[in-house]
């Protein structure tokens, strides 16, 4: 079923339309929380409060401004960043970054060799740790851009801030990564 | 090298698809002969990739039914707070209303000249502590 029919059904008071659409987005919001918030409980906490406002706010949802799946993204950045504020996390390693692995849904290429898959890997866990690091800003752009495919306008807006920010943000975030990745040997 | 320096916030906001054309030109002439900066487009576009595939991540098994728990929570009708809430507002209503027409009606004796000055601002003082 279509996200907007559920909407539609959840408008109208079903309840199990609003946990269908859970259900379908929970990994992805769970996911943006903990990169964000780099905090496991604090991940959830924030990712379920994420699905109240969704709860509250749904008949607020304009469908011709973008997809859910875009629009719970951004609700779910924003709380984080209001998170992160609040708590003046930031800069504090609270997780090991081992305890992700294994925890993640995608699917292990079996085309690579062993070495390549060895490789691929050991990258990603590099991006990782590097993405963890980065301004909580930068981390928001980067994962609403590439992981959520958010348009800078759209971020933009999300964020509220200038669209030449979100570009300086982007740019500055994903040359940190590429030279971050050099100095490691993996790129 | 160093023309590449300066150009790579351009060259990235060309790889974002938001710049003018005359700057696009500008990226585009530099990028026929700069070999350096097309592996670093290339890099941007693989980090890029990359970073899509770190999501989703597998939440955690009671998340759920510790939403359901949240939710039920939300979903309750605060009678008591809506009450309570109402009967303040009624109660503060109808205050100002004869707050407001004690007002009037010292308004009114004092233009008939009945109050002295001193009587005037002495009742008006009272009405404004009686008030608050």
């Amino acid at each position: 079923m279509e996200d907007n029919e559920l909407i539609r059904r959840c408008l109208q008071g079903d309840k199990a339309a609003f946990d269908e659409l859970v259900h379908r987005y929970r990994d992805r919001v769970y996911g943006i929380a903990l990169y964000m918030l780099r905090d496991i409980e604090l991940a959830e906490d924030i990712a379920q409060e994420a699905f109240l406002r969704v709860f509250q706010k749904l008949g607020l949802f304009d469908q011709r401004k973008g997809a859910f799946s875009k629009w719970v993204a951004t609700l779910t950045v924003r709380l984080c960043l209001n998170a992160l504020k609040k708590k003046n996390r930031d800069g504090q390693l609270l997780i090991n970054t081992s305890e992700l692995d294994g925890n993640e849904t995608q699917q292990q290429d079996f085309s690579e060799t062993p070495e390549e898959v060895w490789w691929l890997n050991e990258r990603r866990r590099i991006i990782k740790d590097l993405l963890e690091i980065l301004p909580p800003m930068q981390r928001a752009t980067l994962l609403l851009r590439y992981g959520e495919d958010l348009s800078i306008q759209e971020i933009a807006e999300a964020l509220k801030v200038p669209v030449g920010t979100v570009k300086a943000w982007l740019f500055r975030g994903r040359e940190t990564l590429r030279r971050k990745l050099k100095e490691a040997g993996v790129m | 090298m160093n023309e590449c320096h300066k150009l790579l916030p351009l060259i990235h906001d060309w790889v974002e698809g938001c710049i003018s054309f005359e700057e696009a030109l500008i990226v585009q002439e530099h990028l026929r002969k700069c070999a350096l900066c097309n592996s670093i487009i290339l890099e941007w576009l693989e980090i890029g990739d990359e970073i899509a595939k770190l999501l989703p991540i597998n939440a955690p098994q009671k998340f759920g039914e510790t939403l359901s728990l949240k939710f039920g929570e939300i979903s309750r009708i605060p009678v008591f707070e809506l009450i309570f809430g109402w009967f303040l507002a009624v109660c503060a209503a109808v205050c100002f209303k004869k707050i407001l027409a004690s007002f009037a009606l010292l308004f009114l004796h004092s233009l008939s000249n009945s109050f002295s000055w001193i009587e005037l601002t002495l009742n008006y003082i009272y009405l404004i502590f009686n008030f608050l």
